[in-house]
């Protein structure tokens, strides 16, 4: 039936030869014009796994406060003062301030402490807390009023100058208290800035820091180029003054591209190279051109297919083009054999293999269907079609390209070659010590990912980024709990609840903007408890005692009249948010965000280990809170690709294995052909062990395509061992390991750390797979046979 | 022929203007001048001085007072950064300040508190200053005042904050005299927006002395 079907096929191919050139002809014309049309993408976001909490993490991150701002960091070059520094800063925040910038703050305006106390006062009734009622309550003992007033006494001991204003306007420290909670506050912003004449200072007074808005996405690269290049055309007519550190999610996106795009020429270049170089000095036959090319037009037409369905491609995918050009020369070069080789029913047997080897590694592709990564699903199709085409492409174009003058000569079949026990016994000795070695150097191999390895960005930004964190990084960033949803004022009712939980819990570094602005509930309920608390007969009480632990220190009767008198004024503010209240509305940013009618509170935490349990308890009870810290991340990634592995592996080795007994119907035979999948996975696991880059979301991917590629090789060797077919197998077999290493291998020349780390992961596992195959295969057929 | 008297005295009058204009902005930049080599110079020699012990006088005129608050006490300087306050009169107190930790203790309640200063704005800001004052390092304070040399004996330079400086708005200016070799200060006045004033006198300064540990010490 199938010999039928392939004849058919391959006569009427023969016989509308010209028909069948013309169209390909047109077709590679079509599918290189819509090259000049397709978008690429460099976002590694295609390859995290859809699972929620990853995505919402590094979504947050994105849409954080810093994500869409640019840091400068600048210090004079020369030893210079510090108003030249703050000179330089100003004549930047101008500027700087056009084009894609649409906002520079270099620090904040000058602060009057008198006026601010003024404004602040009526405002802190309402924030307190119970504690704080506690306290005040206290406070109003005779003894302890004399106290606070000794402690004034005591402040004006100290040299320098009195600033009696301060210390009269508020003697029971309740405002100043406020205001030490507002310095804990700033005190957790992501930089370590000093405020000196109003500008943002490091603690050494030598760099000055400004920060940019933009509207810029960071994963736009044509916006980010437009960014940059405006930063650094106005950063270069001062560059013999000042030296600069800028660190922004946009330099990381062009340097990310810029790495990718330089890693598809180079490895292209590489592989074209030696392809070229294989195919002139083993084919020695110019026809033989057409086995190479045939699969990268392939490629061609599959890009341009996947582009009627896929808006933009991303950068990787055309990467993997090269291993997939790589994987498809395979069946081009066992049907170059065949042709040259053997007669027209033996070409037709050589097909069966070679379709299911691409079947088989189809069967791995169409396991990604199943997974939630959608970075997976765009290579599956993609793979999928260019495997179609260029097997279709090898059955039927490549022998009519070819010299098929020996075509309907007779062949005679190659002696079987015989392995000699004892040399079978040493292979397979052999081969059993390197899966127990690699069984054990597995036992390293890590799985997960730190999403810095997803990021190939040039060694420049990265150092940029460390200088500026030296100087302005706090030294450990906090743990993040996230709380969002539609309604503003439950939000903040919610997070009140939250805020008291961890605070009895006595959580570390534990920040929010409850610690300051309770909900309006509470806020009317402090108000209300704070008029009942400051009767006429508690107010003259006070002002009784403050009188008399006055006279103790000789200070002037009447001294602390306008404190009493300032008791009474409150104001309730009706806004959810403290926007209008002094020096607490230039805080809201960093515990407030909202995107696309979602708002979002944010609680900081130290990132120490209790917190992080505390903080996944309160995430179990409470559905729309999430956590956001590198170490969260990584270890949900690390569950999450660990949950992809067994999926797709499963899916995968399933087809594999099925495909395999549909074309050899034999279990021992199926057994044999699973030999090299075995080896592979077992010697890339311990290569990826051993340098270090483990089983990531990229390099599950690449180790599951070198499954296919290695069941191939069994499956022909097998076929080899158990049919007549035999130098042009085994020949075809190597020749097409080899084609695959070349493509794989060009990646080892990749600077970007995933190109890089597929190209390792395929060439360790199609050698050992190759390897296995010849030598491991045909001893353990031997060996079992003979019983 | 009195018109011709008239011009000649306009132009003299126009001359004389002239003369004392060029001769006013001279004299400035004479000034300016003169107010930079004289912070040169008693940087100079106050950096020669690494270590000071003091008696001190700080007299508090203050609106919340009846009368002068007088404040007797030593003091201890270690270049850099090491700076003791202690207080015998009216109350036993004593702070020291190493960098930005500070301790504190008092007669009152016989315990020692610490506290770093970049926990507490305010604080900084004022104890911090005095710290400047005391140190010597006034080539840096160009930046936040404009600095005037007063006329007469001893040297007095008067500090008045510059707008960007954060301390105008509770300090109008400050006054500092030197000793003759200009290798300490002899007194510190602090003028307040509200009229309050500080008077900080040395007495008997001793310079470059090995200073000994209970300079150091806070309490009984």
């Amino acid at each position: 039936m199938f010999s039928k079907i392939y004849n058919s096929i391959s006569d009427n191919c023969l016989k509308y030869k010209k028909n069948v050139f013309v169209s390909l002809f047109f077709l590679i014309i079509a599918a290189v014009t819509s090259l000049f049309f397709l978008r690429l993408d460099n976002s590694m976001d295609a390859m995290i796994p859809a699972k929620s909490d990853v995505v919402k993490s590094i979504n947050f991150l994105r849409e954080a406060d810093m994500a869409g701002k640019v840091a400068l960091s600048i210090s004079l070059k020369e030893e210079g003062s510090r108003s030249e520094l703050i000179k330089i800063s100003d004549i930047l925040k101008k500027k700087l301030n056009s084009g894609p910038v649409t906002e520079v703050v270099n620090g904040i305006d000058d602060i009057n402490l008198d006026q601010m106390f003024e404004d602040i006062k009526p405002f802190v009734p309402q924030t307190l807390s119970d504690e704080d009622f506690v306290v005040l309550e206290k406070s109003l003992d005779s003894e302890v009023v004399e106290q606070k007033v000794k402690t004034i006494y005591k402040r004006l001991l100290m040299p320098g100058p009195s600033q009696s204003s301060m210390l009269f306007a508020d003697p029971l420290g309740l405002y100043t208290n406020y205001f030490f909670k507002i310095q804990t506050l700033i005190a957790s912003f992501a930089y370590k800035v000093e405020i000196v004449d109003g500008h943002f200072l490091s603690a050494d007074n030598k760099n000055a820091l400004l920060i940019l808005s933009t509207e810029a996405a960071i994963t736009d690269s044509m916006a980010s180029k437009e960014l940059l290049t405006h930063i650094e055309a106005v950063l270069a007519d001062y560059s013999s003054q000042i030296d600069t550190q800028l660190v922004c999610g946009h330099s990381h996106t062009i340097s990310n591209e810029k790495a990718i795009k330089s890693d598809v020429k180079r490895i292209s270049i590489v592989a074209l190279l030696a392809f070229f170089i294989l195919f002139a000095f083993v084919f020695k036959d110019p026809k033989a051109v057409a086995v190479f090319i045939l699969p990268f037009t392939a490629i061609l037409m599959a890009i341009a297919l996947n582009s009627l369905w896929i808006s933009s491609m991303s950068y990787l995918i055309i990467g993997f083009a090269v291993v997939m050009a790589g994987i498809s020369i395979d069946y081009a070069i066992h049907i170059y054999y065949a042709v040259q080789k053997t007669n027209k029913e033996q070409l037709c047997e050589v097909a069966k293999p070679v379709i299911v080897g691409a079947l088989t590694t189809m069967g791995v592709f169409i396991a990604f269907f199943f997974s939630s990564v959608q970075g997976y699903k765009q290579l599956a199709l993609f793979s999928i079609v260019s495997l179609l085409i260029s097997l279709v492409l090898a059955l039927f174009v490549l022998p009519l390209l070819l010299d098929n003058s020996k075509f309907d000569k007779d062949s005679k079949p190659a002696a079987e070659v015989k392995c000699l026990p004892k040399f079978c016994s040493l292979k397979i000795g052999l081969w059993g010590g390197l899966i127990y070695v690699a069984w054990l150097l597995m036992g390293t191999l890590s799985i997960g990912s730190d999403i810095r390895s997803f990021d190939g960005s040039e060694k420049e930004i990265w150092q940029s980024e460390a200088a500026f964190d030296q100087i302005w990084a706090q030294k450990t960033q906090p743990l993040i709990l996230v709380l969002q949803g539609k309604n503003l004022s439950s939000l903040i009712e919610q997070e009140e609840v939250l805020y008291k939980d961890l605070e009895k819990q006595k959580a570390e570094g534990l920040l929010a903007l409850s610690y300051l602005w309770p909900s309006k509930d509470s806020r009317i309920k402090n108000l209300k408890r704070w008029n009942a608390l400051w009767t006429a007969q508690v107010k003259n009480k006070l002002s009784q005692d403050l009188k008399t632990s006055s006279k103790k220190f000789a200070f002037k009767n009447g001294v602390f009249d306008e404190f009493i008198a300032g008791l009474a004024k409150t104001n309730l503010s009706d806004n959810i948010l403290p926007t209008d209240m002094p020096l607490l509305n230039l805080l809201v940013e960093r515990f407030y965000s909202q995107k696309d009618m979602i708002h979002r509170l944010i609680i900081y935490l130290d990132d120490t280990q209790e917190n992080l349990i505390l903080a996944r308890k309160l995430i179990l009870d409470n559905d729309n809170l999430f956590l956001v810290s590198r170490e969260e991340i990584a270890r949900t990634l690390s569950a999450s690709v660990f949950d992809e592995i067994l999926k797709l592996a499963k899916w995968a080795l399933a087809f594999i294995v099925f495909i395999a007994f549909v074309l050899l119907r034999n279990i021992r035979k199926t057994i044999l052909a699973m030999v090299p999948v075995l080896t592979a996975v077992m010697v890339m696991g311990a290569v990826l062990a051993l340098s270090g880059i483990g089983i990531t979301a990229i390099t599950v991917v690449a180790a599951l395509i070198v499954l296919g590629l290695a069941v191939d090789y069994g499956i022909f060797v097998v076929y080899h061992e158990f049919s007549v077919l035999s130098v042009v197998s085994n020949k075809a077999v190597t020749l097409s390991a080899i084609t695959t290493v070349i493509g794989a291998g060009a990646l080892l020349w990749a600077k970007h750390p995933v190109m890089y780390s597929i190209g390792l992961t395929l060439v360790s596992g199609v050698i050992a797979g190759y390897l296995s195959a010849i030598i491991v295969v045909p001893a353990l057929s031997y060996m079992t046979s003979k019983k | 022929m009195a018109q011709r008297k008239l011009s000649k005295r306009c132009r003299g009058v126009a001359c004389n203007a002239l003369v004392l204009a060029v001769v006013c902005m001279l004299g400035l930049s004479v000034a300016h001048a003169d107010t930079s080599e004289v912070l040169k110079k008693i940087e100079s020699n106050m950096s020669q001085t690494t270590t000071v012990a003091s008696a001190f006088v700080q007299k508090k005129y203050m609106s919340i007072f009846d009368n002068v608050m007088e404040i007797n006490g030593h003091i201890a300087l270690e270049k850099p950064g090491r700076f003791a306050w202690h207080v015998q009169k009216p109350l036993r107190f004593s702070m020291v300040l190493d960098g930005h930790k500070m301790k504190s203790w008092d007669e009152d309640t016989n315990k020692v508190q610490s506290f770093s200063m970049n926990s507490n704005p305010i604080f900084k800001a004022a104890v911090g200053q005095m710290r400047q004052w005391f140190e010597g390092e006034y080539q840096k304070l160009t930046d936040e005042y404009d600095i005037v040399v007063l006329d007469g004996l001893p040297l007095t330079l008067k500090f008045s904050p510059l707008p960007s400086n954060p301390a105008k708005n509770y300090i109008k200016n400050i006054e500092v005299s030197f000793r003759d070799d200009m290798r300490y200060i002899n007194k510190i006045v602090i003028f307040e927006n509200n009229n309050d004033k500080t008077e900080l006198e040395f007495l008997a300064s001793k310079l470059d002395i090995d200073l000994p540990l209970e300079s150091w010490e806070l309490g009984d």
